[in-house]
C-alpha cells in the first residue's frame, strides 16, 4: 500500500519558471497559489483508488508553447454545419465566426478586457489547468437567433503536454450547441479508429494482475500526448447551453480533464460526453443547478477495447431548491480494457424540491474487461427525490437467441445489440452529423470485435 | 469502583436499558501492553498457542493506524485509557448465576434459567469481558451441537476453535480486528454438526456494564455440511456520558449447503440528545461460504451507538453458494452510522442480494457503504442490491455510496436506490383517518422496513419492531 502512495503525479515541470514562460494574467498567479495548495491525489483518494499516477506517467513530456493565431484554417469535417468553428492545433489557432450572437476570443484578449472571476474549484488539475492554460479560448453566446460552435482540438503526438482551456459563458436566454472534438494527429499506429490487436498497441501495463493474460502486462512505449484540461461553462437565466464532448484520441494519448457548469434559474445544460478514444483518461464533469427551475442533463457514451482505461467521475451538485438534475452514462467494455464510473448526487442544505436521478449502464463484452460502477448519494436536505440506478452485465441471450432464430448471424446480432444499447445516449446527440457519428464509431468498435 | 456512576436520568429518558447493575468487579488496569494482553489469556487459562496468538495480532496492531476514511467525527480514541477486561465478581457457586446478574439479565429480557426453553432459545450472555451463562447446553449437547462461551470452547475444544478462529477475519485483517485479536475477552461458539439443524434459536447477549471499559468480544459459528443454524445477538449498554469503545469480530463458516442465518439487534446506547456519551460500535462481520450450495444470511436492525461502523460481509467461494444482507440503520439525535456490506464473488452461478433501508432524524448522518466484486471466474454471478433512505427532518444527511465491480461478461449487477423525504401525501391519508402524526410515521417507517423485518425470527421481529417505534417517538415534529 505504501508504494503506491509513493508513486505520485509526476507534476514538476510545473514551477514558477514554467509559469513565467506563459502570460502575465492576473488570474494564472492565483490558480498557481491554489494549484500549490491543493494535494496531489493519491492512491488514498477514492476518486483516483482506480486511475493510480502510474496510468498517468506524465514525466517527460514538455509543457507546449503558448498558441499564435495562424489564419491558414485547414478544412474542418461539419464546417457547414456550424456557424463558427475553432481550429487549434500545435501552437496555432484559428477562428471562424459568421455568426452575429457569439463572441469567440483567445482567452488572453478576453482577459485583458472582461473581468474574470476566481478560480473556485478546488480540484487540483482545474488548478493546473486555469494557472497553465496554452491553448485558451472564451466564447460568449448573447441573446439571438440559436448558434451552433465547433471547437477542434487536434494536437501532435509530439512528446507535449497541451493544456487546452475553454470558458463559455451563455448570457441570459440565449442558447448555444457547443461540440468539442478532441483528437490527436496522427494516424497509423495508435489510431484509436483501427482495430485492436493484442501486441498492436496494447502495450499499457493493467492496474491489477490480470487473470486472463496471467500477469501484468508492461509499457513497450511511452506515451507522446498528454492532455490536462479545465472547462468552464456559465449557463445564464433561461440560458441552454447543449455541449457535445467527442474524445477521440490516439492511443498514445493520456487526458484528464476536470470540467464544470453551473446554471442559473431556469437554465439548462444538455452534456453529452463520448469517450471512444485515448490510451488512459480521467474526466470529472460536474453539474451545478444553482437557481430556480434550473436543469441538467449529462449523458455519456464510452466503450473501451485493447487495454484502454477509461475512469469517469459526474458531480449533480444541487446548491438550490427546485432544481433537477438527470444522469444516462453507458458503457461498453472488451479485450482487456477497464472502466470505472463514479457518479455522485448532492444536495446541500436547504436545496429542498429537488429531483436527482443516476443511472450507469454497462456492458461486458468479453471476458477480462472490467466495468466499475460507483453511483452515490449525498443528501443534507429533506424534501426532495434522488435516485440512482446502476446494472452491469452482458448481452441478453433471450434477445440474442431472438434475433439468430430470424436468421441474424450472431456477429450481426450482437452489433445490433449494442448499437440499441447506446442509441439512447447518441440520439441525445445534436447536431445529427454528430449523433451519425457516435453511430458509425460503435460500430468500427463492434467490427473489432468480431 | 464499581456503580460508581449513576446513570443520569436526564441524559436519556426513552432508553431504557440504561441502568448500571452495581456488582463488584474484578478488572485489569487501564492501558494496553503485552503484558496486558498475556494477563488476559492467562485469567481465561487459555492454551499457550492461543496466548502467542494474541500477541502476533498485539504486535501487528502497533504497526497500524486507525483508519478514518468513514463519514465519521469523533475525538481522538486513547486506547491507554481503556481497561480492557473487567468481570464480574460472582457470589454464587460453580454452575450457577450470581442473583445480582439474573436480575439484570431478567431486566433486559433475557432468559437465564432453563425457563427460557419455552422461547425455543438458547441464550449466551455475556457480561462486560465474559460469559455469565449459557442455557440449553445439555439439550443441544444430544445434537452434537456444541453452544457455549469462547473461553469454554478454548479449554474444551481447542482445537476446534484453533482450526477455524481467524479464517474468515485473520489477525491483520484491520486495525479493530487486530485490536480485537489481541484482547477478545469472550463470545460465543458453535459448531453445528454434518447433517443438523439445530432445532432452536441461539443467541448471544452482549452487556456492557463497567465504566470505562471497552467490550472486544468474538464470535464464531461453524456450519457443516448440510446443517442449518440461526443466531440472534443483542446488545445494551448503561448511559453514561462518556464514550465507549466496543470492538468485536464475527465470523461464520459456512461448509457445502449448509445454512447460516445471523440476526442482530444493536441497541447500544445512542447518546444523549446533544450527542454526549454512547458507545462507539467498531465491528468486523464476515462470513464465508465455503462449501458449494451454503447460504449465509444477515439481517440487521441497528438503532443505537454513537457512532456505527460496520459491514456484515459474505465470501462467496462455494459454487453456487448464496449471500444476503437485510439492514435497517435508524439513526436520530447526533448519532453517525457508515454501515453496509460486501459480496465478493468468487465461485461460479453466486448470487447475493442486499436491501437496505436507512432512516435518519434529528442532526445524524446515515451512510450505506457496500461493494459487489465479481471476480473472473464468478461465471454466471448474480446480484442485486436495493438500497432506500428516508428522511425525517430538514437538519440530517443521508449518503448512499456502492462500488461494484464487475469482472466476468457473464455475471449481471443491478444496484438501485432512492433518497426521499417521508411521504407527505401517506402522512396525510393516515393522519385524516384519525391517526395522529407519531403514530402515523411509525407505521409509515414500517412499512417502508418491512422487506428486512420480515426476515427477522419471529419475536425477534415484535422486539424490534417496539423498538423502532420507541426510538422515533421523539424525532417527529
Amino acid at each position: 500500500m505504501q508504494t503506491l502512495e509513493q508513486t505520485g503525479f509526476e507534476l514538476a515541470t510545473f514551477d514558477d519558471a514554467a509559469l513565467a514562460r506563459l502570460g502575465a494574467e492576473p488570474h494564472r498567479a492565483a490558480a498557481f497559489e491554489l494549484f500549490n495548495a491543493l494535494p496531489a491525489p493519491g492512491a488514498r483518494d477514492e476518486e483516483w483508488r482506480h486511475s493510480p499516477a502510474k496510468l498517468f506517467p506524465l514525466g517527460g513530456l514538455q509543457p507546449a508553447v503558448p498558441q499564435r493565431a495562424n489564419p491558414m484554417l485547414p478544412e474542418a469535417e461539419w464546417q457547414d454545419e456550424f456557424d463558427a468553428v475553432v481550429e487549434v492545433g500545435d501552437g496555432t489557432f484559428s477562428i471562424l465566426n459568421r455568426s452575429g450572437a457569439l463572441d469567440v476570443y483567445p482567452l488572453a484578449e478576453a482577459l485583458a478586457r472582461l473581468p474574470v472571476s476566481k478560480p473556485q474549484h478546488r480540484r487540483k488539475f482545474a488548478a493546473l489547468g486555469q494557472a497553465f492554460w496554452n491553448a485558451g479560448f472564451f466564447v460568449r453566446a448573447s441573446t439571438g437567433a440559436p448558434t451552433r460552435l465547433l471547437v477542434n482540438w487536434r494536437f501532435s503526438a509530439s512528446g507535449q503536454l497541451q493544456i487546452p482551456r475553454l470558458v463559455v459563458a451563455v448570457e441570459p436566454g440565449a442558447r448555444l450547441t457547443l461540440v468539442e472534438r478532441f483528437q490527436t494527429l496522427e494516424t497509423g499506429r495508435g489510431d484509436f479508429s483501427k482495430p485492436w490487436k493484442n501486441g498492436h498497441d496494447g502495450v499499457w501495463p493493467s492496474t491489477k494482475n490480470d487473470v486472463a493474460t496471467g500477469g501484468t502486462r508492461f509499457v513497450a512505449s511511452a506515451p507522446k500526448l498528454a492532455v490536462i484540461g479545465a472547462h468552464e461553462f456559465h449557463v445564464g437565466a433561461g440560458a441552454t447551453l447543449e455541449r457535445v464532448a467527442l474524445h477521440e484520441w490516439n492511443r498514445a494519448t493520456l487526458c484528464i480533464a476536470e470540467d464544470a457548469v453551473q446554471v442559473a434559474g431556469r437554465g439548462r445544460a444538455d452534456w453529452v460526453t463520448a469517450v471512444l478514444g485515448g490510451r488512459a483518461v480521467k474526466l470529472t464533469a460536474g453539474c451545478d443547478v444553482a437557481g430556480a427551475r434550473a436543469e441538467a442533463h449529462l449523458s455519456g457514451l464510452y466503450f473501451a477495447d485493447g487495454a484502454q482505461h477509461v475512469d469517469q467521475r459526474t458531480i449533480q451538485r444541487h446548491s438550490s431548491p427546485d432544481t433537477t438534475s438527470h444522469l444516462l452514462y453507458k458503457g461498453a467494455v472488451r479485450d482487456q480494457s477497464h472502466t470505472i464510473y463514479q457518479g455522485l448526487i448532492q444536495a446541500a442544505r436547504g436545496a429542498v424540491r429537488v429531483d436527482a436521478f443516476q443511472m450507469n449502464r454497462n456492458l461486458v463484452l468479453t471476458e477480462g474487461a472490467r466495468a466499475d460502477s460507483l453511483p452515490g448519494l449525498e443528501i443534507d436536505a429533506d424534501d426532495l427525490k434522488c435516485s440512482h440506478g446502476s446494472a452491469t452485465g452482458s448481452l441478453d441471450p433471450e434477445q440474442l437467441f431472438y434475433l439468430r432464430a430470424r436468421g441474424v448471424p450472431e456477429a450481426e446480432a450482437r452489433r445490433l445489440l449494442v448499437d440499441a444499447f447506446f442509441e439512447e445516449v447518441s440520439a441525445k446527440a445534436s447536431p445529427a452529423c454528430v449523433q451519425e457519428h457516435l453511430r458509425a464509431a460503435v460500430a468500427r468498435k463492434m467490427e473489432a470485435a468480431s | 469502583m464499581s456503580g460508581a456512576l449513576q446513570t443520569d436520568s436526564k441524559l436519556v429518558q426513552d432508553y431504557r436499558y440504561g441502568f448500571v447493575t452495581d456488582i463488584a468487579e474484578d478488572a485489569v488496569p487501564k492501558g494496553l501492553n503485552e503484558d496486558i494482553v498475556r494477563l488476559i489469556s492467562a485469567k481465561k487459562g487459555e492454551p499457550a498457542w492461543m496466548t502467542e496468538w494474541r500477541l502476533k495480532a498485539f504486535r501487528h496492531w502497533q504497526t497500524l493506524k486507525e483508519p478514518h476514511w468513514a463519514r465519521a467525527e469523533y475525538p481522538p480514541i486513547d486506547y491507554q485509557d481503556i481497561r480492557y477486561y473487567s468481570a464480574p465478581r460472582q457470589s454464587a457457586k460453580p454452575g450457577e448465576v450470581d442473583p445480582e446478574l439474573a436480575k439484570t439479565f431478567e431486566k433486559l429480557g433475557v432468559p437465564l434459567h432453563e425457563r427460557g426453553a419455552l422461547a425455543g432459545i438458547a441464550v449466551d450472555a455475556v457480561f462486560d469481558s465474559v460469559s455469565v451463562a449459557t442455557t440449553q447446553c445439555e439439550r443441544l449437547k444430544k445434537l452434537g451441537i456444541i453452544f457455549c462461551s469462547m473461553s469454554e470452547a478454548l479449554r474444551e475444544h481447542g482445537d476446534l476453535v484453533r482450526r477455524y478462529l481467524g479464517s474468515v477475519v485473520p489477525p491483520t485483517d484491520n486495525f479493530y480486528a487486530a485490536l480485537n485479536s489481541a484482547v477478545f475477552t469472550d463470545g460465543s461458539f458453535c459448531f453445528i454438526p454434518r447433517g443438523v439443524r439445530c432445532p432452536v434459536e441461539l443467541s448471544t447477549y452482549f452487556r456492557i456494564n463497567a465504566i470505562r471499559t471497552g467490550q472486544f468480544e468474538r464470535t464464531l459459528i461453524v456450519a457443516e455440511p448440510e446443517s442449518y443454524v440461526s443466531y440472534i445477538e443483542g446488545c445494551t449498554a448503561p448511559a453514561r456520558d462518556e464514550n465507549q469503545l466496543h470492538a468485536a469480530i464475527v465470523e461464520l463458516v459456512a461448509l457445502d449447503g449448509a445454512q447460516i442465518k445471523y440476526s442482530t439487534v444493536q441497541n447500544w446506547f445512542a447518546g444523549d440528545a446533544g450527542g454526549k456519551g454512547g458507545i462507539y460500535n467498531f465491528v468486523t462481520k464476515r462470513g464465508h461460504c465455503r462449501g458449494a450450495r451454503s447460504h449465509i444470511s444477515w439481517t440487521q436492525v441497528e438503532v443505537g451507538a454513537a457512532i456505527t461502523w460496520k459491514y456484515p460481509s459474505v465470501i462467496l467461494e462455494g459454487a453456487d453458494s448464496v449471500g444476503e444482507f437485510y439492514s435497517v440503520a435508524f439513526t436520530n439525535n447526533k448519532m453517525q452510522a457508515d454501515t453496509g456490506t460486501k459480496m465478493i464473488h468468487l465461485g461460479p452461478r453466486t448470487r447475493s442480494t442486499i436491501v437496505s433501508k436507512g432512516i435518519s432524524g434529528g442532526q445524524s448522518a446515515n451512510t450505506y457503504r457496500g461493494l459487489v466484486k465479481v471476480l473472473p471466474q464468478a461465471a454466471g454471478a448474480r446480484n442485486h442490491t436495493c438500497c432506500d433512505s428516508m428522511l425525517l427532518g430538514p437538519h440530517c444527511s443521508a449518503n448512499t455510496f456502492p462500488v461494484i465491480e464487475s469482472r466476468n461478461a457473464t455475471a449481471v449487477t443491478e444496484h438501485e436506490a432512492t433518497t426521499s423525504r417521508i411521504s407527505e401525501e401517506q402522512l396525510f391519508y393516515l393522519r385524516s383517518r384519525g391517526l395522529d402524526e407519531e403514530t402515523a410515521t411509525a407505521l409509515i417507517v414500517h412499512g417502508f422496513c418491512k422487506e428486512v423485518l420480515k426476515e427477522l425470527p419471529l419475536e425477534f421481529a415484535v422486539e424490534a419492531v417496539k423498538l423502532l417505534e420507541l426510538k422515533l417517538e421523539h424525532s417527529v415534529g
